[in-house]
């Protein structure tokens, strides 16, 4: 008979957790199952609150979160659970957090990349074709495998693309979880191990809503995650590699299709770890397993080949991020640059200081603690090769927080950290294990509980801190209208004066809007948002000069502008994001008032352009004159 | 549970076909179509190949349920891609005989690879009390579910206001149109007029919460732009919306 391909492997020494079922196991895990709902249920009526603007919704959500978070995390770290009631565990706790996205926005999409996915889901289903233009994001068209399974699912279940996208992402967040686990689990060679990595990972400032949007990259990490775990699995089979090898691929293939940067991610970590197994082996004199280089090399192959089909849409999207974000760090180095301060808001708006100090106590945490799960890992390194991998990306956590040191590359180190956190899970799975756990183990009584409830603690610490680290305080809960204020500025009127757009106004034609109606009108509407310079000037400044004059003409002109969507709700309050525009909003965080409501009305005068729209606070000019001359 | 492995891989393939038949025969909408087509798209396709490649015994339930779900996931999106490279449109025909297929194939080629006859499994004890917290998680979650619903949709509904717009038709024509989105039965009066003299009056325009009228209508020729108010009856002659355009 085979070994299990995907079986729970063998826990050996201090590492030996999952293997028997405990006194306990079974009961612990259904009990922490009720308090993980609980904890949901006062999410839910935390966000209830927000939505009326209540002052206790904000405590309330961090002690939902928490009695979600905390419990679970003390199971984990003990050694009492099974290793089936581990894996329950991590996907109740996946699950758990992602319903806690679901209850926030349970009406529409309302984050900036859901938006943007929106679109190319509605092109897929509207022409029948792949890889049309995404004008919010170029890169969103190249990379569909998000889309295309929300089109198939949408299309013949007869479903919306937002129910379609939910279970999409949904169940890929079921399969990171699983896959996350199995994975460690079996580098590792500990379920115990495993479980703590996974609760740690939660903490990636991106868990909780950033890759649980409906965005490329939600799906791309869990197949990813899933093509190492297969691909661990075809390198310890011993009889027949071929079905799990296959498996990686596909997942892998699916992967690359499916969001870029995961891809790029992945090829690296499977060729630096198909090296460093080639390296042990040679040393060991042991033949050389083919599956693990063989996925590798059909990664690399793919990563490259699509590319080429994706061509100048993933450079436009990552080049100038990446570079600028190096760039912005040399520069500080240099002594050329200014660093940016943490924390730092546009004007008008402050973080709370108590979210700072947990924000970054939660970062020192991490920092103090890396040395000993490298140490851990290095003094692990025999078991697994891919220990040295996880080890490497554990390391570039320090390097992530350098790049948050400015503006430019806060967003990289934000994107980086669900990779990073994965090395940095199993690093600290593997120390607690070693440090901790065989002292855990010759005490009894009160002592080895307070500690495991101490390690909870700093658990439930360091979910809340990534939290506030990754995602601004307007964003976390729900709440009442606000301009320019991400998910906050998404409402009833704008969703559905862009859905009328999308009935009555020609499907493509160019709009010039402000930030929130660029999307909506992209994903609703199916018109083609436009931003940028023109003639040395942000086309923005149409919006934003005293009077439409020749120089707002020649830019609607030059960029074909058909409609100006103007909302006048911007005049309302000072933009939460620093910005009422697209990226080249020439006044990005220099906002100290609202927009004056008479740069807003100034369309009103203009005999060329035609009022076709009002719903009160949205209107619709169609600029056809303009063009025309 | 005892038997042979090559039934569940066999009864994957057939439910495959059922649910690409079902999907092709019944319209959007009918709720049969959605219970058929989660499956295809979500479910059948991975599950088949994941015990294609990992057969009956190798994987456990967690794990063949997250592998059958990630395979899925691929396989849709590499299966689009694929109609897509060889020039077929996607569309409901297209991706249910595709998705179809696959799951009828790769669950014949599982029932082949399947191995002979595995030994019963022990029977697991039916124990109440997980039954009872599940259920009572179950009431939690949906508990949320429903705060959630109520407080979101009573926010959605807050918003009152009422669409009018006025779009270029054929042969200098205008499409009007007037959406009402406050809440309630609205009566409203549409008036076009031209430099201050009234053209065409729309009384009694009454529309029940969400309901749209539209009508188009060819102004006569002359200079300066067409006004058109919208007034709500209840409120008097106050303007509510207006919009104005170019006719030649």
């Amino acid at each position: 008979m085979s070994t299990g391909a995907v079986r729970a492997p063998r826990s050996t020494g201090a590492y030996a957790a999952g293997g028997p079922r405990s006194r306990s196991s079974g009961r612990a895990g259904w009990l922490l199952l009720v308090l993980a709902a609980a904890g949901l249920l006062v999410v839910a009526v935390a966000f209830a609150g927000a939505r009326t603007g209540a002052t206790w919704a904000d405590p309330l959500f961090w002690t939902g979160l928490l009695v979600i978070v905390v419990p679970i995390g003390f199971r984990l770290l003990g050694p009492d659970a099974g290793r089936g009631e581990r894996l329950g565990l991590v996907v109740v706790l996946g699950l758990t957090l992602y319903a806690v996205k679901v209850l926030h926005s349970p009406l529409w999409f309302t984050n900036h990349d859901e938006l943007g996915q929106y679109r190319t889901t509605d092109d897929i289903l509207v022409t029948g074709h792949l890889l049309s233009v995404n004008p919010v994001v170029g890169a969103y068209a190249k990379y569909p495998g998000l889309e295309s399974a929300t089109a198939a699912l949408a299309r013949l279940t007869g479903l919306g693309i937002f129910p379609s996208g939910l279970v999409v992402v949904g169940l890929a967040r079921l399969v990171l979880s699983v896959a996350l686990f199995a994975f460690v689990e079996r580098v590792a060679r500990s379920a115990r191990v495993a479980g703590i990595a996974a609760l740690v990972y939660t903490a990636n400032p991106n868990f909780l809503f950033f890759d649980a949007q409906y965005a490329y990259e939600s799906l791309g990490i869990a197949l990813a995650a899933a093509t190492l775990w297969t691909t661990v699995a075809a390198r310890g089979e011993e009889d027949d590699r071929r079905g799990p090898a296959l498996g990686a691929l596909i997942l892998a293939a699916g992967t690359i299709v499916t969001h870029h940067v995961t891809s790029y991610a992945l090829a690296v970590t499977l060729v630096i770890w198909a090296l460093t197994d080639l390296v042990r082996r040679r040393r060991a004199r042991r033949p050389v397993a083919w599956a693990l280089p063989l996925v590798a090399l059909g990664t690399v192959v793919g990563v490259v080949a699509w590319a080429f089909v994706a061509g100048s849409s993933t450079q436009g999207e990552l080049g100038p991020v990446v570079r600028g974000a190096f760039s912005a760090v040399f520069d500080v180095l240099r002594g050329t640059g200014q660093s940016k301060q943490p924390f730092s808001t546009p004007p008008g708006f402050a973080d709370p200081p108590l979210e700072r100090v947990v924000g970054l106590t939660s970062v020192g945490l991490l920092l103090v603690t890396l040395p000993f799960g490298l140490l851990a890992v290095v003094r692990e390194r025999r078991r697994h090769a891919a220990l040295l991998v996880l080890g490497l990306a554990a390391l570039a956590y320090p390097a992530t927080l350098a790049l948050r040191l400015t503006t430019a590359g806060t967003e990289t180190s934000n994107r980086a950290s669900e990779f990073v956190f994965v090395g940095l899970g199993a690093a600290l799975g593997l120390a607690v294990l070693r440090w901790l756990a065989p002292r855990w183990q010759r005490r009894r009584g009160v002592r080895p509980m307070a500690g495991r409830g101490l390690l909870a603690a700093v658990a439930g610490l360091l979910f809340v801190g990534g939290l506030i680290v990754g995602w601004a305080p307007y964003a976390r809960l729900p709440g009442r209208y606000e301009p320019a204020a991400a998910a906050r500025s998404v409402e009833a009127e704008g969703v559905l004066d862009a859905r009328w757009a999308g009935t009555f106004l020609p499907r493509r034609a160019v709009i010039l809007s402000d930030a929130t109606n660029d999307l909506l009108y992209a994903a609703y509407g199916g018109l083609d948002p436009q931003g940028g310079q023109i003639f040395g000037r942000s086309a923005f400044e149409v919006f934003l000069a005293p009077r439409f004059g020749k120089g707002e003409r020649a830019i609607l002109s030059a960029l074909k502008v058909r409609y100006l969507v103007v909302d006048r709700r911007l005049s309302l309050a000072l933009p939460r994001t620093g910005r009422y525009f697209g990226t080249s909003d020439p006044r990005a965080g220099q906002y100290q008032e609202p927009l004056e409501p008479q740069l807003l009305a100034k369309f009103d005068h203009v005999p060329a352009l035609d009022r076709v729209f009002s719903s009160g606070d949205v209107i619709v000019y169609d600029a056809r004159r303009v063009l025309a001359r | 549970m005892s038997g042979s492995p090559r039934r569940l891989p066999l009864a994957l393939a057939l439910l495959g076909v059922v649910c690409a038949v079902l999907v092709l025969v019944l319209d959007a909408g009918q709720p049969v179509r959605a219970v058929a087509g989660v499956p295809l798209v979500l479910a059948l396709p991975g599950t088949a190949l994941s015990f294609c490649l990992w057969p009956h015994g190798r994987v456990n339930g967690a794990e063949r349920t997250a592998l059958s779900a990630g395979l899925s996931l691929a396989l849709a999106a590499l299966t689009t891609l694929a109609l897509h490279a060889v020039g077929i449109a996607l569309g409901t025909s297209s991706w249910a005989i595709a998705l179809g297929g696959e799951s009828l194939v790769a669950g014949l080629v599982a029932t082949a690879r399947a191995p002979g006859a595995t030994p019963p499994h022990p029977g697991r004890r039916f124990r109440l009390l997980p039954v009872v917290l599940a259920v009572l998680a179950a009431g939690l979650v949906g508990g949320a579910g429903v705060v959630t619903g109520i407080s979101a949709s009573d926010q959605r509904d807050s918003v009152h206001f009422s669409q009018l717009w006025a779009l270029h038709g054929p042969a200098g024509t205008l499409r009007l149109g007037v959406r009402n989105l406050e809440g309630s039965t609205q009566r409203y009066v549409v008036r076009a007029q031209r430099d201050g003299v009234g053209l065409r009056v729309w009384r009694d325009v009454v529309l029940s919460d969400g309901a749209t009228w539209t009508t188009t209508w060819g102004p006569r020729a002359g200079s300066g732009k067409v006004l058109v108010t919208l007034n709500r009856a209840a409120f008097g002659p106050s303007v509510y919306r207006h919009v104005d355009v170019n006719v030649p």
